[in-house]
């Protein structure tokens, strides 16, 4: 079934930003004053609601949408830390949220998407650490994709795109120096799986967990330049956590994992022609998912 | 609809029967619109473009600025001298849009300049601005608010030029606050005149650009 067939999905698919806007706005408002359960469970069908609306306007059929959005769920990093086990399922959204804006920032070139990445990349700081470091690392490939026949004045666009991250980052700054408020404290981020495991461990983990991304980068079907984004948002994810852990920061596997999860989704629904490839995303994905629950348990087998 | 001066097109029968326009009025155009929409006029928009000198030095730009905040001044106080009667010909919703696009204008620019000072009076010389039991709360709302406001004008600053694919311009957005501050010397500039010389139209020069028009 495909969702011009399906009406009422139709209906509901322009309805659905909406109301993702307004279970995050209820979240970003209502934090303080919820659970930790009520606030991680939101943040659980946010995500899936995302990948969920990411994949349908990408084109992939009804049930095949359902079937990436589940098994973008049930991977193990994302499953883990959406039961608060292990993880943060904020650091998947950050990943999320930018990987698929920079990705439609790419592709469509316009105001609206200026404003919706640079909307990512301020919410990604407020969501986790690493929402810094893909801001830095990830706008600079952004603006040197221009759309064939642009004449792109880099500078000043890497000014328009900086604007909002920078803001944000020296609001975050003021915030914890001067009213002590920390609000990446606040929502409880915890990254560490289990045991510390050895660096090639950790890369290992992060480059056999994202057949999807293996699949955007190389297969010419698939490839395209805003797909690439997402790939360079799951190796920021992965660098910078193994730097950490080199470091002796709170990261370990699961960071990884929840970063190449949520950047894998964002890659799928940046494929181009998405519809005639949506056995192969599906088969992907799912992949994904059985290589995520080995790896998960990788840190045991090991020590 | 408070009308722009650099294109505006009317149906002559209209015009004529509303009496033209108040040639008292250094923003005739503005107050023209606002009479339009009193009488049951509609203005709308037309996608297109027009394309005018900029004024490009200072002094100039100070000249043309002070013109148009006094023009809105003359035109609030205009309309303003018989509120009610605007609300029945505007309805609410245009009575509130006149509050904002016209009053809100002058009135902001206004008081930009005091609003900053308190700030820094606040921040930097520790001057208790806000008493009471919300005064904490009307402090912080404060400080959002003049970061927020700022911030969005930048962005938004930045942003127009992006739309038109003039990405060179889009970093001078950052200089925006200097903008306010000039503008806030303009709305002084213009309630001294509205005071001292009403009626006096401060000519803006024109043909000192180098710049030619290009299209987009």
């Amino acid at each position: 079934m495909t969702l011009a067939e399906f009406a009422p999905l139709q209906r509901a698919q322009s309805t659905l930003p909406f109301l993702i806007a307004a279970l995050a706005l209820a979240l970003a408002v209502l934090f303080p004053l919820l659970p930790s359960s009520v606030v991680l469970a939101g943040a659980d069908t946010l995500f899936a609601a995302l990948v969920f609306h990411g994949a349908l306007a990408a084109g992939y059929p009804l049930l095949h949408t359902l079937a990436i959005t589940v098994l973008s769920f049930v991977q193990a990093g994302i499953f883990q830390s959406a039961a608060d086990k292990a993880g943060s399922i904020w650091l998947g959204l950050a990943v999320y949220c930018v990987a698929s804006a920079a990705a439609n920032f790419v592709r469509y070139r316009d105001a609206r998407r200026v404003m919706v990445l640079g909307a990512a990349l301020s919410l990604a700081q407020l969501l986790d650490p690493m929402g810094a470091l893909l801001a830095v690392f990830l706008l600079p490939v952004c603006v040197g994709l221009p759309r064939a026949g642009e004449a792109a004045n880099k500078a000043g666009l890497l000014a328009l795109l900086l604007f909002m991250p920078v803001v944000t980052a020296i609001v975050l700054a003021y915030a914890r120096g001067v009213l002590g408020f920390n609000p990446i404290q606040f929502l409880g981020a915890a990254h560490r799986l289990g045991e510390q495991v050895p660096l090639y461990l950790l890369l290992l983990a992060g480059f056999a967990s994202a057949p999807v991304l293996w699949l955007t980068m190389f297969v010419r079907a698939v490839r395209r330049a805003d797909g690439l984004i997402a790939v360079y948002s799951g190796l920021i994810v992965m660098v910078a956590t193994a730097l950490a852990s080199l470091l002796g920061a709170d990261r370990d596997v699961a960071s990884v994992l929840i970063g190449v999860g949520a950047a894998s989704a964002a890659g799928l629904c940046a494929w181009p022609r998405a519809a005639r490839h949506a056995d192969l995303a599906v088969a992907a994905m799912a992949l994904a998912a059985v290589v995520s629950w080995l790896l998960v348990n990788l840190p045991s087998a090991v020590t | 609809m408070p009308l722009g001066g650099t294109s505006n097109h009317f149906r002559t029968d209209v015009l004529r029967k509303i009496h033209g326009w108040d040639s008292f009025n250094v923003t005739e155009d503005a107050d023209l619109g606002i009479r339009l929409a009193r009488l049951g006029h509609r203005a709308t928009t037309l996608d297109s473009t027009t394309f005018e000198e900029a004024t490009n030095r200072t002094g100039d730009w100070l000249k043309q600025r002070s013109r148009w905040l006094k023009g809105y001044m003359q035109t609030w106080l205009v309309h303003m001298r018989d509120p009610l009667a605007l609300w029945r010909h505007a309805g609410t919703r245009g009575f509130f849009a006149f509050q904002l696009f016209i009053g809100g204008t002058f009135v902001s620019s206004l008081a930009n300049p005091l609003m900053w000072l308190m700030f820094i009076a606040s921040h930097a010389l520790g001057i208790t601005i806000f008493l009471g039991p919300f005064g904490e709360a009307l402090a912080r709302a404060s400080l959002f608010s003049l970061i927020a406001g700022n911030v969005l004008f930048v962005y938004l600053a930045m942003l127009g030029p992006y739309r038109r694919g003039w990405l060179q311009l889009a970093p001078y957005g950052l200089i925006a606050p200097l903008y306010w501050l000039l503008i806030s010397v303009a709305a002084y500039r213009a309630v001294w005149q509205l005071v001292r010389r009403p009626f006096h139209w401060d000519k803006t020069r024109h043909g000192v650009s180098h710049f030619k028009a290009t299209a987009a």
